[in-house]
């Protein structure tokens, strides 16, 4: 009975906490890259040591395939919320962006019909960011 | 080790078994929240007060917060701890192996599993997925502890609660540093933004884990109910208390521009630690001066007593003199001289010593004809006994003279009277009186007209099944009343069962000898330790369990464990574990098993179990209470009667 009550009050508790905001149905304006792969980097300007890792790697990664790919970065800083959020839903992955934001360096991998094929948390070698685009490429 | 008062623990322990439900309860609500979140794709769930928790986290804690309420719900079952050690253990190795994923930058995407169908996003949920690095070392410690934890091995207790600790450390920084308006951590690789929900959840859980069992490893310093156990309660209690409210000022004064945080905030962190400080410190001196005023206050009493002591002996009349010399003593019929009792044999002339108590035939305090010695023990002196006024025979237990200069053999002796005096029970000896005569202590119990039963299991060898299970069914229903008034006997033997026959001509039993028994009054705690301290190992060996050969703490289970010797001992008339010295007893209660008891004589299969589950070393595998052991004998004894029944009928 004490378990039923205490579940029922934390539950009641964090239900009047929840802010209910309606998740994106990614049906957001498509940006220039449609018909292309899209990789997303959402990184923090704060976190130095595992961004500035993934940085350089998915760059070089994304080079290769430049003329069937797109590639933004996004700051979930402060300061560029606004930018960011607007850059995430021109791009159709706004949801990426409101769910990944706090668990930088994150890597996402999209179909030019903007299904996330991949997404990775976390420095990475560049080969699991290879294969990834790669499967990314060959969804479409 | 300083043994509990056995009132105030089980309190305790079910304060921590309360906290675990409900810090189990809020993390498993907490999780699930955040797992219907992702699978609706419901950001407002996902994002809880605005703290992103990784779906594969939110799983895991959501499983261990389950087991850690199954576990608190349901302390005594096998099957559940079972359960839970699977779960924990294979929470604990998807923790290591995604840290090692971690750590060696790759993706091991066959190490998945998909928790669901592709979502319109086109994400597939897995466990554990893709997990924040202080997510995956939440669940590799936690499960880790918990897997620990749920083997009940001691040599792993301070493992698990090493790792808890750690864990709880850990967790408590980001939480802190919320609390104090420090979102994240920086060092030489940049910042890193702790959710503080997920820490949060990591820390609840920490506790909950280790609110499960508080009385084993060093934890239990926390239920101790002397200084250090005092000052570390309230010191916590406080910081849990005060903490928070110092957060709650400093934003109120944030807020109403009372000081400004920005150039403020270092001083008030400095502040906020020099508070905590001061009120670690505080409980501790709090909690000695207590214990100073205690012993004190102790002493006083003590002190007291001895004088009170003094003048009885002083207005006693001289003709026995109890108080001063023992009034028994050994007279060689040969030659006449006079010996102490224990001595056998006239060293002169080798005749057999007769003993003479000066005792028999005196009347004490004007009302207490004594009629004959009945037997004697290393703390007293029981008489038979005829009240003149009232004119019926009891039993006249007395200090034994050589242990009244000794506070704590006096404060024992008492002990025993209010233990007794607490209890109404046929199955348990009933205390008409208690005080002193001439200066010694005495108590006025019950006579019983009978025999105890290790002179019956003498004269017989061994006892039937039938006679076995019906006295071993009244000593429990005597021990039932006992604990129910929070007494643990802690002496149960042979010698300390007698056997007479009621009014009706039934055989009826009472449990006698509460002199260990332990109280577990608040109030009397510093007196029982002082007596206890010295008399850890208070018992007679060969029924002593491994807790009392270790001066642990003795609780109901204590005399469980004394009752499956002395049914061993009906049996096959020996106790189960002996040797041919009190450590080698000791070491073999220790360390070995019991023969069972069907290895020796025909016994039915369930009794034979039933006695070596009594026998366990560890008293969280005995019956947990007597009532569940009567009623387990009970149920056997009912199975039996009804297969002779039924054979009968054939």
């Amino acid at each position: 009975m004490l378990v039923i009550r205490s579940f029922l009050l934390v539950l009641f508790l964090l239900l009047s906490a929840c802010p209910f905001a309606q998740a994106d149905s990614s049906t957001a304006a498509v940006s220039d890259s449609k018909g292309k792969v899209l990789v997303v980097f959402i990184y923090d300007p704060h976190c130095q040591f595992t961004c500035d890792k993934v940085r350089p790697t998915v760059r070089e990664v994304q080079s290769k395939y430049a003329q069937s790919v797109s590639y933004i970065e996004i700051d979930t800083g402060e300061d560029h919320a606004a930018q960011s959020k607007a850059l995430a839903q021109k791009n159709g992955i706004l949801w990426f962006y409101n769910d990944n934001l706090k668990f930088v360096p994150v890597v996402g991998f999209f179909s030019p019909e903007r299904k996330c094929i991949k997404y990775l948390t976390g420095p990475k070698t560049k080969g699991v960011y290879q294969a990834a685009l790669e499967r990314a490429m060959k969804a479409k | 080790m300083i043994p509990h008062t056995l009132e105030s623990k089980p309190r305790l322990l079910d304060s921590f078994r309360l906290s675990a439900i409900i810090s189990g309860t809020i993390v498993f609500v907490y999780c699930l929240t955040v797992v219907i979140g992702w699978y609706c794709d419901i950001h407002g769930l996902k994002m809880l007060f605005s703290f992103a928790v990784p779906f594969g986290a939110a799983v895991s804690y959501m499983v261990l917060a389950c087991l850690v309420l199954l576990l608190a719900i349901f302390p005594d079952r096998k099957d559940v701890r079972f359960f839970c050690a699977g779960v924990s253990l294979i929470a604990a190795l998807s923790g290591g192996f995604k840290l090692l994923e971690t750590i060696q930058e790759a993706d091991w995407d066959w190490f998945n599993l998909p928790l669901s169908g592709e979502l319109a996003n086109g994400v597939v949920l897995q466990f554990p997925g893709q997990v924040t690095p202080d997510g995956t070392i939440g669940i590799l410690l936690v499960s880790t502890s918990l897997f620990l934890m749920t083997l009940h091995n001691a040599r792993l207790d301070p493992l698990w609660q090493i790792l808890l600790t750690i864990t709880g450390a850990v967790a408590l920084l980001p939480v802190v540093g919320f609390l104090q308006g420090i979102p994240e951590f920086c060092g030489l690789w940049g910042c890193i933004k702790v959710p503080v929900t997920l820490a949060a959840s990591t820390l609840v859980l920490s506790f909950a884990v280790y609110s499960l069992r508080p009385g084993s490893g060093w934890f239990s310093l926390l239920l101790e109910p002397d200084m250090l156990g005092t000052a570390l309660r309230r010191s916590i209690f406080a910081l849990m208390v005060l903490l928070p409210a110092f957060t709650g000022l400093k934003a109120g004064a944030v807020a109403t521009h009372v000081i400004d945080e920005n150039t403020a905030s270092p001083a008030l962190s400095v502040l906020n630690l020099v508070a905590a400080i001061s009120i670690v410190i505080s409980q501790f001196v709090y909690a000695y001066r207590r214990e100073q005023d205690l012993r004190r206050d102790t002493e006083k009493k003590l002190a007291d007593l001895s004088s009170e002591m003094s003048a009885g002996t002083k207005s006693g009349g001289a003709s026995t003199n109890l108080a001063g010399f023992s009034p028994r003593y050994a007279v060689c019929p040969t030659c006449s001289k006079q010996l102490a009792a224990s001595v056998a044999n006239c060293p002169d002339d080798d005749s057999t010593m007769k003993i003479v108590d000066k005792l028999e035939g005196q009347i004490l305090d004007g009302k207490y004809k004594i009629v004959e010695f009945l037997g004697a023990g290393g703390m007293s002196t029981v008489y038979k006994a005829r009240h003149i006024v009232l004119d019926k025979i009891l039993a006249l237990k007395l200090l034994q003279p050589h242990l009244l200069g000794n506070a704590r053999f006096v404060q024992r002796f008492q002990r025993e009277a209010q233990a007794m005096a607490r209890m109404q029970h046929p199955n348990l000896l009933t205390v008409h009186e208690c005080g002193f005569l001439e200066g010694v202590p005495f108590l006025l119990l019950d006579f019983i007209d009978g025999k105890s039963l290790d002179i019956l299991i003498a004269e017989r060898a061994r006892l039937s099944v039938g006679q076995m299970i019906a006295i071993i069914l009244q000593v429990s229903d005597g021990l039932i009343n006992a604990h129910d008034n929070g007494i643990v006997h802690r002496d149960i033997k042979p010698a300390n069962i007698m056997i007479s026959e009621n009014v009706k001509g039934r055989e009826l039993v009472k449990v006698v000898d509460f002199g260990l028994a332990k109280m577990l009054e608040s109030e009397q705690s510093v007196i029982q330790q002082k007596i206890s301290r010295e008399g850890n190992s208070a018992g007679s060996p060969m029924y002593m369990s491994p807790e009392q050969c270790v001066g642990d703490p003795a609780d109901a289970r204590t005399d469980i464990y004394a009752l499956g010797c002395v049914m061993y001992e009906c049996l096959t008339g020996n106790p189960p574990l002996f040797g041919a010295t009190v450590l080698e007893t000791f070491n073999k209660v220790m360390n070995e098993k019991p023969l069972p008891v069907s290895t020796l004589v025909e016994v039915p299969q369930e009794l034979d179990e039933l006695i070596l589950k009594c026998l366990e070393k560890k008293p969280e595998d005995r019956p947990s209470s007597v009532l569940e052991f009567r009623t387990a004998l009970k149920d056997i004894k009912e199975r039996m009667s009804g297969a002779i029944r039924t054979a009968n009928m054939a």
